[in-house]
């Protein structure tokens, strides 16, 4: 050997889409590997899957059945799959049966007996399944389960064979099993049956000498075999890059205003308001005025009909067949009900990628919980933050209709969540003013920005959402009922309590002024006082800056 | 499950008759049947294991006499068990029984994985077995 050069592991393709994105590459080559899981999990068709897509001739796979499903039934159900190629059986994957040495000898002879098999027929794959099934079935006092664990990973790299062994374990078991401690690879499988949705995930325990990707991967079983959803990796929000402050006009001249030019690109914005109030309205206007900017869009529609949603948009004044039909814009249509997380954001990102959309239409966030498998709604605020994250990552600003009912406080998610979730927030609602129903937009936040504090009344006309100028001179505008007085103070901060909302008042209507000061100006005790400013940090509401050798507080 | 085929069929029959006689006594010919057997037993064995090739091959004997009554009820003992059965039967049914219990045990494969794969995995114990996609049906379909 010379030049210290180190040695390169050949990773195979496992043939199963997403996993290998999953695995870090693939299976390395000559690793002996465990496919664990319950009964019906899918480790059978994983191995198949594996050896259909690597077997040949020259390279050759070894199939050990064992006591579990008979091989005969196995071949019936397997050969259903389309990767199932009836021409390899016999040719290039031999399957063999091991259950009468295991009916009656130990585990030594089990040993001897695939020694045999292998030595052979010299294959490069290598599957005993299920190999819990040997192990059980050996009488107490013969070869310990460790050392014949060993052996036949010994015997099997020695032979230059990449091996799994399947095992029908469930997750209790996965510790303290001396099979985990040999095996270069574990991958996991499991199901969860909620209602009428099978949830199936897949976790890679460990691969020694790669980097596979963590936490638990949404796989499908269809007729093509397994498919893996690859969760991605988020960046957080702290430590998102700065980003250049690049505008994306909405097309609505009064609210690009109050917006300070538009949406700022790799945002997430939440767009409130109740039933009709013309969220959606707004969103479809943004998507076409990006359009009109040769910035490509992509809308994600959960509730409706593609069609139903296209026509609503005719009437509107917008003709997105044809802006569907220049490539501009794409419509995703996501229903199924066991619908994960993964696989939205996969076929998402997959469109979103296939035109470079810089804008994204989630309509609507109601949708989307809506439209995940029970056991994806219990982790539905990750999943919507992991979602959101994943498109924003990726320098688009995304729009996420959200209904919400009478007051801004009434929204579904925590005001920590909204925080975290989007970067600005932009509220509709209908107010009464003098007996008369009035729709108003307000910007509600804009993360590290400046925008404008203005409520706005706004129409519905042919051509869209025409802004109009402030309101002024009423208070409690946004709780729908207004009366004469000074709007502006009244702007609604969600999530915030009485003294809270005080404070950021104080915050607002002094110069960055310091704790000192805001206790003056609130006549708040410090713990109160520090307790509220250390809230509103949090919520971004406010920062901290440093000033010379004191702290001062500014609007976010 | 669908006809047995009738190419597989003739070629058994043709196949004992070449090795035993038309009328051969029923020894040669329950020895010629083995000689049909025991390639397939010892590839399906690998296969399915021996307990599992004993119990399709109990179900082939249960089919084959639908047809052929005289054959014995449960002669047991897989392979050897109904060589043994064979020998001892009158001779005028002992080729008609071995055609049949062949032809069964060809059908039922078929009939669990489909008429391609079992024709693949039989013609690795009989290299020379002919095809059988006409006129049978298509058990692994759905
Ligand atoms: N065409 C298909 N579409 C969707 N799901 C399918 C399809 N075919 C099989 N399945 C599902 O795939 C699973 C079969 O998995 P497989 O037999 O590989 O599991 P296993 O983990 O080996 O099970 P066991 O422990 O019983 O051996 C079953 O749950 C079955 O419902
Ligand atoms: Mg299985």
């Amino acid at each position: 050997m010379s030049n210290g050069e180190k040695v390169t592991i050949r990773k195979l393709p496992t043939g199963v889409p997403g996993l290998d994105e999953v695995l870090g590459g693939g299976i390395p080559e000559y690793s002996f590997n465990l496919i664990a899981g319950g009964p019906g999990s899918g480790k059978t068709t994983l191995a198949h899957q594996i050896l259909f897509a690597n077997a040949t001739v020259e390279r050759p796979a070894l199939y050990f059945t064992v006591l579990g499903e008979p091989t005969l039934k196995m071949l019936r159900y397997q050969q259903q799959f389309r990767f199932f190629d009836l021409e390899k059986v016999g040719r290039c994957i031999h399957l063999l049966n091991l259950s009468q040495v295991v009916l009656e000898q130990d585990l030594s002879q089990v040993l001897a007996s695939i020694a045999r098999d292998v030595d052979a027929a010299n294959p490069a794959f290598v599957v005993v399944d299920s190999f819990r099934t040997v192990t059980r079935a050996a009488r107490p006092g013969e070869m310990e389960l460790q050392s014949f664990v060993q052996r036949l990973a010994l015997l099997l790299t020695s032979w230059q064979a990449t091996s799994f062994l399947v095992g029908e374990y469930v997750e209790s078991e996965m510790r303290d099993n001396p099979v985990l401690t040999v095996a270069d690879g574990i991958l996991f499988l499991t199901q969860a049956v909620e209602r009428n949705s099978i949830v199936r995930k897949l976790q890679v325990v460990k691969m020694r000498g790669q980097a596979p990707v963590p936490g638990l991967h949404v796989f499908r079983i269809t007729d093509d075999g397994l498919q893996v959803f690859p969760r991605l990796h988020v960046r957080l929000p702290a430590v998102r890059e700065a980003k250049e402050d690049q505008r994306l006009p909405t097309g609505i001249p009064g609210l690009d205003e109050m917006l300070g030019g538009g949406i700022p690109q790799g945002d997430a914005v939440l767009v409130a308001g109740p039933s009709g109030a013309g969220k959606s309205l707004l969103t479809t206007q943004f998507i076409a005025e990006g359009a009109s900017r040769g910035e490509p869009g992509v809308i994600a529609i959960f509730e409706e009909q593609i069609g139903d949603y296209l026509a609503n948009a005719r009437t509107l004044g917008f003709d997105l067949d044809a802006m569907i039909r220049s490539g501009d814009v794409r419509i995703v249509y996501l229903r199924p009900l066991d619908l994960s997380v993964d696989e939205t954001l996969y076929e998402l990102q997959e469109r979103a990628a296939a035109v470079s959309a810089k804008r994204v239409v989630v309509d609507s966030v109601a949708g989307f919980e809506m439209a995940l498998a029970p056991t994806f709604r219990e982790d539905f605020r990750e999943s919507l933050y992991r979602l959101v994250g994943a498109l924003t990552g990726g320098g688009m600003a995304v729009l996420l209709p959200t209904e919400v009912t009478e007051s801004f406080l009434d929204l579904r998610f925590s005001p920590h969540l909204v925080s975290f979730l989007a970067d600005d927030i932009i509220l509709l609602r209908y107010v009464e003013i003098e007996g008369r129903l009035r729709r108003v937009i307000a910007v509600v936040k804009m993360r590290g920005s400046r925008h404008s504090h203005e409520i706005r009344e706004f129409e519905i006309t042919g051509s869209g959402l025409v802004v109009g100028e402030p309101l002024r001179g009423y208070r409690g505008i946004l709780s729908g009922m207004p009366v004469p007085g000074d709007g502006l103070t009244q702007a609604p901060f969600p999530g915030l309590t009485d003294r809270e909302m005080l404070v950021l008042r104080a915050v607002t209507d002094a110069e960055e002024p310091t704790v000192p000061e805001l206790a003056r100006l609130t006549a708040l005790r410090r713990p109160a006082l520090t307790l509220a400013l250390d809230r509103l940090v949090a919520l971004s509401y406010a920062v901290r800056v440093k000033e010379g050798d004191h702290l001062v507080y500014r609007r976010a | 499950m669908g006809e047995s085929p009738q190419a597989v069929r003739a070629w058994v029959r043709e196949k004992l008759i070449r090795e035993a006689g038309e009328n051969g006594p029923p020894a040669t010919m329950a020895a010629a049947a083995e000689h049909i057997l025991r390639p397939l037993s010892a590839h399906l064995a690998r296969l399915v294991g021996d307990a599992g090739f004993e119990a399709l091959l109990a179900r082939a004997v249960a089919l084959a006499r639908r047809e052929v009554p005289a054959l014995c009820a449960d002669p047991g003992g897989g392979q050897e068990g109904l060589v043994q059965c064979l020998r001892e039967m009158e001779g005028e049914h002992v080729c008609g029984s071995a055609t049949a219990v062949v032809t069964a045990l060809v059908d039922l494969l078929a009939s669990f994985v489909g008429v391609d794969l079992a024709t693949s995995l039989l013609r690795e114990a009989w290299p020379d077995l002919p095809e059988m996609g006409d006129g049978a049906e298509r058990a692994g379909d759905t």
